[in-house]
């Protein structure tokens, strides 16, 4: 009885072959847009002199590489590039994923979706206008907090004091950020069987022990996949937050100043795409090395739940 | 089911020949075609093309040269020569501003320039004839190891520093300005002003980490003004102060400004005012321009380097009647001569063609007027020899207006209409140039290629500690020692040793 229906052969190749064609575009775009482009990694190692042109300048070895570790910044900035990372992922999935369960407790779906577009809001906002806005609050001359909370006295130089702002760069990122990862675990409990909280109900569970025992085990892989995405760029920090956000004041380097802003601010001067390209090196092959480390790591321990 | 699959097939193919670019027939013309670039201040006008055909009109008949005239927002100006010369898009002019990437120091650095000795005696003698006219020595500007890789924009090169007061606050508290001799006459001013204008800011910075009174050596501790006999120029774009300064009565040695006296003065005097409530309090952040800052209405002066005319300059830009203070004799400085210069791409395949074109530009008075005011009767009218705008026509709507210090040759130029200008003006101008104070270091460019390291590390060091102290927030007391240290850890003494070598090689080679 089996082969009943048996799909002729040329049926099937040309099934496979509208799939390929179909995702022929998307390849060619990635193949043109991302991996093309590594092949630029030789700038990285060059001493680039435009009268000789970008493939025709001499090789130096690894002397790009030198600024970024002979500063004695190098430890501050690797530093809070990997601490903020790490603070980001935890803090973004954990209020990432309160703020799904929230919404999808909801009953109604219009107050589902004015919430969800209100909590969208700030990541379609770019970095320079929320720099303005952090700066219409922290500014000494006219700001709201020094001039219209805290009396002259107590008023605080936001701007020239490092303490507060590993809270206040924290707060940002998560509150740009929540949008986007609450709508990623919103679709995932949506997508989860509504038989098994009926179940739980009918055990006796209450509402928290149905949260802790089915929601977020079932958003298990969806929570490792994005760590494991984010654990890639963890020598990459956003721009925007740690160079727009405190306005590039020198008082607070110690506590944002990043990989990203310091090869910024070393080369603004120096036009040296053989000094940045070096940089960008040194992340990309740090973060492709932690990437593939960490998913060995978590296919050992849970195999399903591997990227790949 | 054959339907959608037909369907997905088209749509693929369809989407793959958008990826083929449909090659332009290139037109072969008998005039050789190069390409100039140069910047504007604001957005793009939107009449480059007649300004464009109306230089060609000159230049085909001429000198058989066709050129594509490109100009981009002075925001975007650097990166995209950037682009242009590590892409390989033919670009043969192009104007170097005063910042990096796209200045005349760091194109020479990564070989983005071209050597113009030979092409200067070939194609250029009506360039040498008119710097021969100005100042001879304003080729040295250029040069780099005696080679001339560029050629200086002409107008005034004379800079001054100055104090810029709001004339109408002046006025209305009867404020002489000519009376304004020391610190403590200036302070008054700044208690008047604190005590009658509460919105008002005393005295704003300029753009952030540059400071707020600018580094200069005092006649005495209070004076104002600065001391003559010990004017200095400054080399390196870092911060305030450069790496490091030379005095023009000891031209041969290299001194690091953070350590002189005069500077801790400076520190020190800002730090004051910053206490009693003069200084903008945001100074140490603010991305503005003070000339920004002040067309808001809430600014009372500001400290600025700048040429003969700069209350007419100053005024129409702000929007506010504005006075100016000298506060020194004005001095011809190698910064004011590699601030904007006119150089041939290293990448140009037509450099002859761009020499011609080069040499035309400088001579011909309509070219010059054509790439500052464009099209006469279009975006302006000339009255009784000043350049003005038509009936109808604003600032806002005209097609195409830059400035006249971005041309080639400014002495060619009609002058624009303002407050104290004329054709006198343009002679004050020339007679100024003639004679004011030329440096003794003319010719000297710091390269600092050698030291990319240390200028990376130096660079975030004083990202870091330099706008705070020099906007009065942090005093002397507290920051400066650990800035200094700081600046040491990073390498300041290899980059000052280097720019010491290549001084005493400048020196050597003007011996011969």
């Amino acid at each position: 009885m089996q082969n009943i229906i048996k799909t002729p052969r040329k049926k099937k190749r040309f099934a496979f072959l509208a799939l390929d064609l179909m995702a022929l575009p998307a390849v060619l775009y990635l193949f043109i847009n991302n991996y093309i482009p590594m092949a630029g990694l030789f700038i990285a190692f060059k001493k680039i002199n435009y009268a000789k042109g970008i493939f025709g300048s001499d090789w130096c070895g690894f002397k790009n590489f030198e600024y970024l570790f002979k500063t004695k910044d190098a430890f501050i900035i690797t530093r809070n590039t990997v601490l903020y990372n790490l603070t980001f992922i935890i803090v973004g999935i954990t209020a990432g994923v309160a703020v799904g369960i929230l919404l999808s407790e909801l009953w109604s779906k219009r107050a589902r979706k004015v919430y969800q577009t209100t909590i969208l809001l700030p990541q379609l906002i770019s970095w320079v206008i929320v720099a303005y806005i952090g700066y219409a609050f922290l500014s000494s001359a006219t700001g709201f907090i020094n001039n219209s909370l805290l009396s002259s006295q107590n008023a605080v130089n936001f701007y020239g004091e490092a303490k507060y702002w590993p809270y206040i760069l924290v707060f940002a990122n998560v509150w740009k950020g929540l949008g986007y990862n609450s709508i990623i675990f919103l679709s995932a409990i949506v997508g989860i069987d509504r038989a098994l909280y009926e179940a739980a109900y009918v055990d006796g569970a209450g509402r928290w022990k149905q949260i802790t025992c089915i929601t977020i085990p079932m958003l298990k892989p969806v929570i490792t996949m994005l760590a494991l995405l984010s654990i890639g760029r963890i020598f990459y920090s956003d721009f925007g937050l740690f160079y727009q956000l405190p306005m590039n004041s020198g008082a607070l380097f110690s506590v944002t100043n990043t990989i990203d802003t310091y090869v910024y601010r070393a080369l603004l001067q120096q036009n040296n795409i053989a000094m940045s390209s070096a940089a960008g090196a040194y992340q990309s092959c740090v973060g492709f090395i932690l990437i593939m480390l960490s998913n060995a790591l978590v296919r050992k321990l849970d195999r399903d739940n591997a990227l790949f | 089911m054959k339907g959608p699959r037909i369907l997905s097939l088209l749509l693929t193919v369809t989407l793959l020949l958008g990826l083929v670019a449909i090659p332009t027939a290139l037109a072969d013309d008998d005039p050789v075609k190069i390409v100039v670039k140069t910047m504007c201040l604001g957005p793009v006008p939107s009449g480059v093309a007649e300004v464009e055909a109306a230089i060609n009109e000159i230049s085909i008949p001429a000198i058989n040269v066709e050129i594509e005239f490109q100009v981009t927002s002075v925001s975007e100006y650097g990166q995209q020569i950037g682009l242009m010369m590590s892409s390989g898009e033919q670009l043969d002019l192009v104007l170097a501003y005063p910042a990096a990437p796209a200045n005349l120091s760091s194109m020479y650095s990564m070989g983005q320039v071209m050597d113009l000795t030979d092409l200067l005696d070939e194609y250029g003698q009506g360039i040498l004839a008119e710097l021969a006219g100005v100042n001879e020595s304003f080729i040295d500007g250029t040069s780099f190891d005696g080679s001339p890789y560029g050629v200086t924009c002409l107008y005034n090169k004379v800079s001054t520093q100055y104090l810029l007061f709001r004339g109408d606050i002046l006025d209305k508290y009867e404020i002489d300005i000519n009376e304004i001799e020391t610190y403590s006459d200036l302070e008054a001013v700044y208690d008047i002003i604190l005590e009658n204008e509460p919105t008002m800011i005393p005295i704003v910075g300029m753009m952030q980490g540059t400071g707020v009174i600018t580094f200069r050596y005092h006649e005495t501790l209070d004076s104002i003004f600065t001391d003559s006999t010990k004017y200095f120029d400054a080399f390196g774009s870092a911060g305030d102060t450069g790496y490091g300064i030379v005095l023009y009565d000891d031209p041969y040695t290299v001194v690091d400004p953070r350590k002189t006296e005069a500077y801790l003065e400076n520190l020190n005097q800002v730090y004051d005012w910053y206490q009693k409530g003069y200084v903008y309090k945001d100074a140490a952040i603010s991305v503005d321009m003070p000339e920004t800052l002040a067309s808001s209405g809430n600014v009372f002066s500001f400290y600025m380097g700048s040429e003969t005319g700069v209350e007419a300059v100053k005024s129409a830009q702000i929007g506010y009647p504005i006075r100016a203070l000298a506060l020194d004799q004005g001095t011809i400085k190698p910064s004011m001569l590699n601030a904007f210069v006119w150089c041939i791409s290293s990448t140009s395949k037509l450099p002859e063609a761009a020499m011609k074109f080069m040499n035309l530009m400088y001579t011909s008075d309509e070219i010059n007027n054509l790439m500052a005011w464009g099209i006469e009767g279009r975006d302006y009218v000339v009255v009784d020899g000043i350049a003005t705008y038509p009936e109808g026509v604003t600032s806002q709507t005209v097609a195409y207006h830059t400035a006249d210090f971005l041309v080639p040759n400014q002495y060619r130029v009609v002058p624009w209409e303002g407050i104290g200008s004329s054709a006198e003006l343009r002679e004050q101008v020339l007679e100024e140039n003639l004679n004011a104070i030329a440096s003794p270091l003319l010719g000297f460019i710091y390269d600092q290629s050698n030291v990319t390291n240390e200028a990376a590390a130096v660079a975030n060091v004083i990202a870091e500690h330099s706008p705070a102290l020099v906007s009065g927030v942090v005093s002397a007391e507290e920051g400066l020692q650990a800035y200094l240290d700081d600046l040491e850890d990073a390498g300041i003494d290899i980059i000052l040793a280097d720019m010491q070598a290549q001084l005493d090689a400048f020196w050597a080679s003007k011996e011969e």
